[in-house]
């Protein structure tokens, strides 16, 4: 593989594990540990801080 | 029926069950035989803060799909820990997503029924339709007891009570089939399970102003706990009428029974006394129980402590004893891949990606994957045997002086082996004060993120001695690492209740569990879980921010250097060609590769991370650290595994290739400075390496940390105030280490 060749593959990863390094940084988090139970998620309550 | 549905008759229709109890009554054990769901199995209150749900069917009832979901462990519906009220608003179906249990099957232990009876009582109180799950009862048969089943189910009104040894799978079947039978019967419970005077208020409130949608049992909690989350949600939510009625109701309640809540609790416990007397039968002379024999050594006040240390002991010995093996096989699976690799690539920068990116970063990285493997099979089988508890109990007393109580001692416990679950287990800790400073000081213990920093650093640059004969000096060293975090939160908790907020301590109520057998199916579903969540970041986070490290560790790529290095290369072998003698080709080789040595670093220093960090070198140079250290540590912020991978991936490009070891210890030993006064020196010493793991003791390198203490506390002050006070610990923690062992070191 030729140089150029070689950088643009690495261009296309690098790009890629940007993107789901943004993508795992914004997410919003389904994390049932936290979500199924906290406070917001509870019917008819106002929200609780600690 | 209380069914789900309005389908035709011939659909499934879902029934949810909900399993409630007290903590350590094997509920989950229960959960697990009735679902088949892996479910980890733990042992000290408070464990299952999160929701769990699995469905199950029945034999003859093959049209209904009942939906279990595990509460939370409670010892009473009077909430004030944010998971004791969870379990609560469960119960009451208030939890979105649940619907209001049909079924709710209460697990009492046996060989405790008076007290897990407070409970039954409770929930029986929500009018939900109830089995009674009598699990333990081999313990029961063994202290000399028995129970009259027929007796019990008489005294509550007919529920169903079903005998059940859970960890041995018996009375499981017949336990779903119970549940299955009560699915449509509202239970017609004994009348006499709430105080009279209660009663009457309780109606009077709901009659008051808007129709309220507040059951029973709920406007109950309301009045009895007072200050209590109950009562705080009913406040916001109703207008000034329901206020004031609530507030003249209590006010009449104690004129006529003193405290509502102590009230309560007379009224429950005379009960739950009554029927357990008249229900349990002695045979024979009551006998001491092996747990108690145990407890009689393990909970001792000296020889409990010695224990205590002597377990910590061993667990770091054998994490650098019995990992060393298995380490060194992955190493080299890892080695003779990149050798395989490299040859088959043309030379460029996607063969660096792949061959000192990819596989020198995230290698260096799943090298450590025997070790967390070691920790994690002796926290299983330390909390499930039932030994965590005695040693909150037993550091109950240190903690106690300094604003933390044993209650903290279990989050802090969880934080050993990861911080996330230990910040969500502070919802057990009703004091807001103490749960917000025991959020606070969670993240200092070290967690199995911070083993692979320790290690590389221990195996590089500490002597592989023993003292006193027996105790090795690395084992020594890391377990004053883990004591480190320890002894900070002490004293940050202590500063915090000196200067902050005075109080004094709390009461500690911690259920002693019976000492159980781990089972190898729990201890082995446990580590997998980490083990397979350690692999799973190493091939995902840690792997993208490893190529982006990568890139910035190899461009620009100048070509005036790569230009600069050929017209050196072909000088060199245009003088050892023109010399003669014996030793012109050793010559010529050993120039060529010092040559090609040089060029790495050159390519290195003149990369975009290596600008960066020359750039910051000054602010860490008191700590020791060349560029490449403080890169790495700055690097590894959003996760402390990164450092790892890091260097990992800088001294693999800063290499010639021609190492004569790829283990990543080899190559630090063999770093040196490449400018300053230090030029040519080793960049690492013992001083160094103590530096090194100062700072990441104390510092706060993990993003997910941060994120749950913002989702646990509605903010983000807190995980600012986490972040900026454990990262300047961190900096003076670790400059001080240096400066002094380097002088002492150097004396």
């Amino acid at each position: 593989m030729s140089t150029l060749w070689q950088n643009v593959t690495v261009a296309v990863i690098l790009m890629a594990a940007t993107g789901y390094l943004v993508w795992h940084t914004l997410r919003r988090r389904r994390n049932k540990a936290v979500c199924a139970n906290c406070s917001a998620h509870v019917k008819s309550r106002p929200a609780r801080s600690i | 029926m209380a069914t789900r549905t309005d389908a035709p008759r011939t659909r499934r229709q879902t029934v949810t069950v909900a399993i409630c109890g007290n903590p350590n009554c094997g509920k989950t054990t229960i959960f697990n035989a009735i679902t088949g769901l892996r479910q980890r199995v733990g042992n000290y209150p408070g464990v299952t803060v999160e929701k769990t749900t699995g469905t199950f069917a029945v034999a003859e009832h093959d049209r209904l799909t009942f939906n279990l979901l595990d509460i939370p462990g409670t010892y009473s519906l009077a909430a004030y820990s944010p998971d004791e009220y969870i379990a609560a608003l469960a119960l009451f179906g208030r939890v979105e997503g649940e619907s209001r249990p049909d079924v709710v099957v209460c697990v009492i232990d046996a060989t405790n029924l008076e007290r897990s009876l407070y409970l039954a009582f409770q929930v029986m109180q929500t009018g939900a339709a109830v089995v009674i799950a009598l699990n333990m009862m081999d313990l029961l048969e063994n202290s000399g007891r028995e129970i009259d089943l027929n007796q019990l189910s008489h005294e509550l009104g007919g529920v169903a009570v079903i005998p059940i040894t859970a960890n041995r799978g018996r009375g499981i079947v017949e336990l779903k089939a119970a549940i299955a039978g009560a699915v449509g019967r509202r239970g017609e419970y004994p009348q006499d399970l709430c105080d009279p005077r209660l009663l009457e208020e309780v109606e009077a409130l709901a009659a008051v102003g808007e129709p309220s949608e507040y059951s029973q049992a709920e406007l109950i909690r309301v009045l009895v706990d007072e200050h209590g989350p109950a009562e705080r949600d009913f406040l916001a939510e109703y207008q000034e009428s329901k206020r004031e009625a609530l507030q003249q109701a209590r006010t009449r309640l104690r004129a006529a029974l003193g405290s509502p809540a102590g009230a309560e609790t007379t009224h429950l416990t005379g009960r739950a006394t009554e029927v357990a007397g008249r229900v349990t039968r002695m045979h024979g002379k009551p006998r001491r129980s092996p747990t108690d024999r145990i407890d009689r050594i393990i909970l001792h006040p000296v020889g409990g402590l010695i224990i205590l240390a002597a377990l910590m002991l061993c667990m770091f010995q054998s994490i650098f004893t019995w990992a060393e093996p298995l380490m060194r096989v992955i190493d080299t699976v890892f080695s003779s891949l990149s050798a395989h690799i490299a040859p088959l690539m043309s030379d460029g920068p996607f063969r660096s990606l792949v061959v000192d990116g990819v596989i020198g970063g995230v290698g260096s990285v799943l090298v450590f994957l025997p070790q967390i493997v070691i920790l994690f099979v002796f926290i299983a089988v330390l909390e499930d045997s039932g030994y965590m508890p005695r040693a909150a109990f037993l550091v109950d007393r240190a903690f106690g002086w300094c604003g933390l109580s044993g209650k903290s001692f279990i989050p802090m416990l969880s934080s050993f082996a990861c911080a996330v679950p230990g910040i969500m287990a502070t919802r057990t800790i009703e004091d807001r004060r103490q749960r917000l400073l025991t959020i606070l000081v969670s993240p200092l213990m070290s967690c199995s993120a911070r083993l692979p920093v320790y290690t590389i650093m221990i195996a590089a640059f500490i002597p592989q001695k023993t003292v006193l004969g027996f105790l090795g000096v690395q084992g020594l060293v890391l377990a004053s690492l883990y004591l480190l975090g320890i002894v900070t939160a002490v004293l940050v908790a202590l500063t915090t209740k000196i200067f902050v907020h005075k109080r004094r301590r709390g009461s500690f109520l911690m259920e002693m569990p019976t000492y159980k057998m781990p089972t190898l199916q729990s201890v082995a579903i446990r580590v997998y879980t980490r083990a397979k969540s350690f692999v799973v970041r190493a091939g995902t986070v840690i792997f993208a921010i490893t190529i982006i490290i990568w890139a910035l560790s190899y461009y620009p790529h100048a070509d005036r250097i790569r230009d600069d290095f050929a017209a050196r290369r072909t000088q060199i072998e245009r003088q050892v060609d023109i010399s003669s003698g014996a030793n012109a080709a050793v010559q010529k080789r050993e120039a060529l590769i010092q040559l090609e040595r040089d060029e790495s670093g050159t390519y290195l220093r003149d990369s975009y991370f290596g600008w960066v960090g020359r750039l910051v070198e000054p602010a860490f140079r008191p700590l020791g650290w060349d560029w490449k250290v403080t890169m790495a540590a700055l690097a590894s912020f959003p996760a402390r595994e990164v450092v790892i991978a890091t260097l990992g991936t800088v001294y693999n490009l800063g290499s010639d290739g021609n190492a004569e070891s790829s283990l990543l210890v080899d190559k630090m030993r063999q770093a040196t400075w490449d400018d300053g006064p230090h030029f040519g020196q080793p960049v690492y010493s013992v001083a160094v390496a103590l530096s090194v793991m100062v700072f990441f003791a104390l510092c706060c390198q993990c993003g997910a940390t941060l994120v749950t203490i913002r989702q646990e506390t509605n903010g983000w002050r807190y995980p600012a105030l986490v972040f900026g006070y454990m990262t300047g610990l961190a900096y003076m923690g670790a400059l001080i280490v240096y400066q002094v062992a380097s002088r002492v070191l150097a004396s």
